[in-house]
């Protein structure tokens, strides 16, 4: 009998480890998608990704702290405002790197890193900080989970699920799509491309800023974050193949549960190389991703 | 004598005058103490501290402390607590003015080694007070064995610096960092604790203070059920956290710096672990820490080298001091830089002179007293750890529901809780609440 309850409890376990994992994998999808998309369609490695999950972090925090605003609105108010400065920055700074070398979009946006990394350390200095909002747990069929968390988990999925529809349904969808698959083709069919990849560079960065925010809720937050999600989000992208959003997704959960399950039963160290050796594996065994057609 | 009135010194005369003119010195000295006090040369203390680059706070906060100690000697011979026992011979040190020679070490070690060698050979200063942090004092120890000059340092605590080096001019204040979490394992015995898991940040001085509590909790029969290192730059604790709680342990031990803490106490709710005990490296004893945490903080232990309220002889005084010169309220830093020149005082005035450098340094190595920041003792000489502190005890904090009637001078709520001291049993200040009740209890 007593074997028998351990064994329940060792499976309850193993099943709080792996849905542990897919609400950490659905936030880290969210940040590949942002990625991808740009990546993608606008034909910029966006090195500077992850700092703009700092930024939608830093973001939801001063709402918070400052105008006392509801973390979840802050979440639904970083798409846009971060949505309209990301086409900003494109048309200001991006845009000609569209026919630039590619090495030319790397070296931008790494010194983009840098420069707002710093910036964000001066104004805001190296303190740890963090939203405290909704803590605690709940029970869930003898098993336990965090509210942030759980609340997290279905923010990034709704967030993913508009992605969805709005790639697959809007007109405007339907025109990043195909300024993605051939730019010359989409230009002759009177796509206006140049439109198509300012409103990507956007929505990528409003990803980053949705996903930041998101963060906020569950993590610390500091100036030099942005680097390990970069990481994550590259080791995504190549899992789920280059450009392809459903990939992003599932690359997203995978690396997720991986995670949760090697600290698990593993150990802590372990999982934070494994976005590595995934992108390792991936790019000498199937360099086309897992989810290439 | 001319006739004209004005005087022309013979050399009679000038001996006459100068005689009396010494014996009327003489005089005046058993008159008057501060005269007499002056008119010895001053006792100069050379510091090399970092006063900019990243410990320039920490180091002015030192030095802060230092200075205080110095004022308080030259105004009135002695300062508080136990050393008082000694007398208040009236100002200075041995009659003598205490003077400062403070340079900048730029938080750089290499730069502090040049300082001190131009401290001892140009400035030629009678005493040394330490820098600021492990990698100075690290750095400045072998300094002290060449020049044959006692050094206290404050604020330093890495193995490194002791272990095995047979230190005979170099002596520390602060305990070594593995006491930091001890007073968890011996409450958590006391309670009948039996199993506990460490997880702590896989960075220097977490492994430094945690890896040899492993060996300890195993030595006093209790089960190690966890022993893990987290990558350092770990932002979410909850999976460490559900694995260190899918365990059951008694204890919950560990950490690193405040986000570890903050991070682990929010992660432990959210996974709802709910041992006896936890206890968390630095953090937990900065306000900081309740601030972020609110409700949720109550009943989480720490360790704090020294608090203001904590019952030492002389430590309110020190407080009143410090506050009254500064304007502002000290910190441990400063505490412990004021001890160092509390443990100098004891030194000097226990030999008599500060010429015998090395009756000095027998005395520094083997006097046990207690100075506003602790017990102080190190390892004798002839010990392969010479030097290192062993007498003070890391004092464990808890956190707990503030009583505003009954809160002690010095102790200040945040979020409707207040530190308390739990252990060592002579400083504490309340009972140690055990078992933890639950979250939100």
């Amino acid at each position: 009998m007593g074997k028998v309850t351990l064994r329940l409890e060792n499976m309850g376990n193993f099943i709080e480890t792996l849905i542990r994992g897919l609400m950490l994998g659905s936030v880290y999808a969210l940040v590949g998608m942002g990625l991808t998309l740009v990546w993608g369609v606008v034909g910029i490695v966006n090195i500077a990704h992850g700092e703009f999950v700092m930024l939608g972090a830093y973001f939801a925090f001063w709402s918070f702290s400052l105008l006392h605003l509801n973390p979840l609105l802050s979440v639904v108010l970083a798409i846009p405002v971060f949505f309209f400065s990301g086409t900003v920055i494109h048309k200001r700074v991006t845009e000609r790197l569209t026919k630039a070398p590619e090495l030319s979009a790397l070296i931008l946006t790494f010194g983009m890193s840098i420069l707002i990394w710093n910036l964000a350390q001066f104004f805001w200095t190296n303190t740890y900080r963090s939203v405290p909002y909704l803590t605690g747990n709940f029970p869930f069929f003898g098993l336990v989970f965090a509210k942030s968390k759980t609340l997290s988990f279905f923010l990034a999925l709704s967030i993913t699920a508009a992605l969805f529809v709005f790639l697959k349904y809007s007109k405007m969808g339907k025109g990043i799509r195909a300024t993605s698959q051939n730019p010359e083709v989409a230009l002759v069919c009177g796509i206006n491309t140049m439109k198509m990849r300012a409103v990507t560079f956007g929505m990528g960065i409003a990803l980053a800023g949705a996903a930041g925010a998101i963060v906020s809720l569950q993590w610390v937050i500091f100036p030099q974050m942005g680097a390990s999600y970069v990481s994550k989000a590259f080791a995504i992208v190549v899992l789920g193949g280059l450009g392809n959003i459903q990939g992003a997704l599932a690359g997203g959960l995978i690396i997720g549960v991986l995670e949760s399950l090697v600290t698990q039963y593993w150990s802590a160290k372990m999982a934070q190389i494994i976005p590595s050796v995934t992108l390792l594996l991936i790019l000498l065994f199937r360099p086309t991703g897992l989810f290439k057609r | 004598m001319r006739k004209d009135g004005k005087r022309k010194w013979s050399r009679r005369d000038f001996l006459k005058t100068a005689g009396i003119g010494i014996a009327a010195l003489g005089m005046s000295g058993l008159l008057g103490r501060r005269v007499f006090a002056q008119a010895k040369s001053p006792i100069k203390i050379g510091v090399a501290i970092s006063l900019t680059g990243a410990w320039a706070r920490e180091g002015e906060l030192e030095v802060g402390g230092y200075k205080l100690w110095g004022k308080i000697i030259n105004e009135r011979g002695c300062t508080f607590g136990e050393v008082e026992k000694l007398g208040c011979p009236g100002p200075g040190l041995l009659g003598r003015r205490v003077e400062f020679v403070v340079y900048d070490d730029k938080s750089d070690p290499s730069e502090a080694i040049k300082l001190i060698r131009k401290l001892v050979v140009s400035d030629k200063v009678d005493l040394i007070l330490g820098p600021y942090g492990s990698a100075v004092s690290n750095a400045i120890a072998p300094l002290a064995e060449d020049y044959k000059i006692p050094i206290i340092t404050p604020l330093a605590n890495a193995p490194v610096i002791w272990e095995g080096k047979k230190r005979e001019w170099f002596v520390g204040v602060l305990p070594p960092a593995w006491k930091n979490l001890f007073g968890c394992l011996m409450l958590g015995k006391e309670k009948g604790a039996k199993t506990v898991a460490f997880i702590y940040s896989d960075t220097a001085f977490p492994i430094g203070a945690t890896r040899p509590l492993v060996a300890k909790a195993k030595e006093m029969g209790m089960q190690v059920v966890l022993d893990e290192a987290y990558p350092k730059e770990t932002a979410d604790w909850e999976p460490i956290m559900s694995k260190a709680w899918s365990q059951k342990p008694d204890l919950i031990l560990g950490g690193g710096y405040l986000p570890d803490s903050i991070g682990l106490v929010k992660a432990a709710k959210a996974v709802n672990a709910t041992p006896k005990m936890f206890g968390f490296l630095v953090g937990p004893a900065i306000a900081d820490f309740t601030k972020s945490l609110k409700g949720d903080a109550q009943y989480v232990t720490g360790e704090t080298f020294w608090e203001p309220f904590v019952k030492i002889p002389g430590n309110l005084e020190f407080y009143k001091a410090y506050l009254n010169e500064y304007k502002s309220e000290p910190s441990y830093h400063a505490a412990a830089g004021f001890a160092a020149g509390q443990i100098l005082e004891r030194a000097v005035k226990e030999v008599g002179n500060i010429e015998d450098k090395k009756a000095l340094r027998d005395k520094l190595y083997s006097i046990k007293t207690t100075t506003i920041f602790g017990e102080y003792e190190v390892n004798p000489l002839g010990h392969p750890d010479s030097g290192w502190q062993i007498g003070k005890a890391t004092n464990l904090i808890q956190w707990q529901k503030a009583d505003p009637k009954k809160l002690l001078p010095n102790q200040v709520a945040t979020e409707g809780l207040v530190k308390q001291i739990v252990y060592p049993a002579g400083s504490k200040t309340a009972e140690a609440i055990y078992p933890f009740p639950g979250w939100g209890k």
